[in-house]
């Protein structure tokens, strides 16, 4: 439930985006990419974000949800690790000892823009 | 045409927050956040806490709630500044964003506090997801919730610094395995302080009460 508030925010930062890159009613899609260890479930922040844009600029702008994998580095022996599940130990040493430096994002990576041909 | 955006969703969040956490620092007040499922114990732990080290430790509370001032009047025979939050008041949000904890921090006497108490929103999922300002998340676990709930909410035991395995008193009534437990939050993180604690009968609370301790002598070194 709590990604409502988040896609409102998502959305209210789009269109200030949109206005200031002078792209207004053009949006086509948003990458949005989502850390793995978020709790935002991607069909809900698809579903949202069809809601909060209806009838707006944004309407015929999809929300593309890209997952970013639990990764980083193990303290211990310097392995460069990618978890895809529980434990959270290196793969290569076994030690709990890790720096993890991605999974947690929720980040608007970048829009596509229609060309409208007008120049 | 793709346009590179590269923009935090929750920048604004993270703002405050930042404000938030240099507003306690400023104050030389440390603050804990704690985060539980409803009925894990989180209120009576800090009652506990108080009846050993109210004087000692000067906190203050912020309680969370969707809704009814219940757990402020509570902690009130304590005489310790509470602020209520509800977020309902029929549903609500389901965790305490930063913009109602510096609304509430302005409530505190700050100067006269050396810790702070976020007691949040009962829900082991949103809560985690928030950083409100906190020095450090801790997660109060009972006993009757199941082995299996840092495997199912792994972020809020990761992002935590301490669990709080409380009800401890119930375990010879329980099919519950502590040492399955204690593995299963060790595989999420095995970073993690551990404190087996039965807030109703007293067991373990000392031991909680010093690591708050220590870490408010840490944080004034």
């Amino acid at each position: 439930m709590h990604e409502l508030p988040v896609v409102h925010s998502l959305v209210e930062q789009l269109r200030a985006e949109a206005e200031r890159l002078g792209v207004d009613g053009k949006v086509a899609v948003v990458h949005l990419k989502l850390g793995a260890l978020t709790t935002f479930v991607p069909e809900a922040m698809t579903f949202y974000f069809e809601v909060l844009t209806k009838g707006t600029d944004l309407e015929s702008a999809r929300l593309d949800v890209e997952e970013v994998p639990v990764a980083g580095t193990c303290r211990r022996c310097g392995e460069a690790i990618t978890l895809e599940g529980l434990p959270f130990v290196c793969a290569a040493c076994g030690s709990p000892d890790l720096e993890i430096t991605s999974g947690r994002e929720l980040v608007i990576d970048s829009l596509e823009v229609k060309d409208d041909g007008a120049g | 045409m793709e346009i590179k955006i590269v923009k935090k969703v929750l920048e604004a969040y993270e703002k405050l927050a930042d404000e938030n956490q240099q507003l306690l620092a400023g104050k030389g007040v440390y603050a804990f956040n704690l985060i539980g499922s409803p009925g894990s114990g989180k209120t009576l732990l800090l009652e506990r806490t108080f009846e050993a080290a109210a004087a000692e430790i000067k906190p203050g509370v912020i309680e969370g709630d969707i809704a009814t001032t219940a757990d402020a009047e509570r902690l009130q025979r304590f005489g310790v500044p509470i602020v209520q939050i509800n977020t309902g008041p029929f549903g609500g949000d389901c965790h305490l964003a930063p913009n109602l904890i510096r609304a509430a921090l302005e409530d505190l006497p700050l100067d006269e506090l050396s810790v702070v108490f976020v007691e949040n929103v009962g829900n082991l999922v949103c809560p985690a997801e928030f950083y409100v300002g906190e020095n450090e998340k801790v997660v109060v676990l009972s006993v009757a919730e199941g082995e299996d709930k840092p495997l199912k909410y792994p972020l809020a035991f990761r992002e935590a610094k301490a669990v709080i395995i409380n009800k401890v008193d119930l375990l010879p009534h329980l099919d519950l395995d502590l040492d399955v437990l204690k593995r299963n939050v060790a595989a999420v993180n095995a970073g993690l302080d551990v404190f087996e604690v039965s807030a109703k009968t007293g067991t373990g609370v000392a031991a909680w009460v010093d690591y708050v301790k220590g870490r408010l002598a840490a944080g004034r070194n």
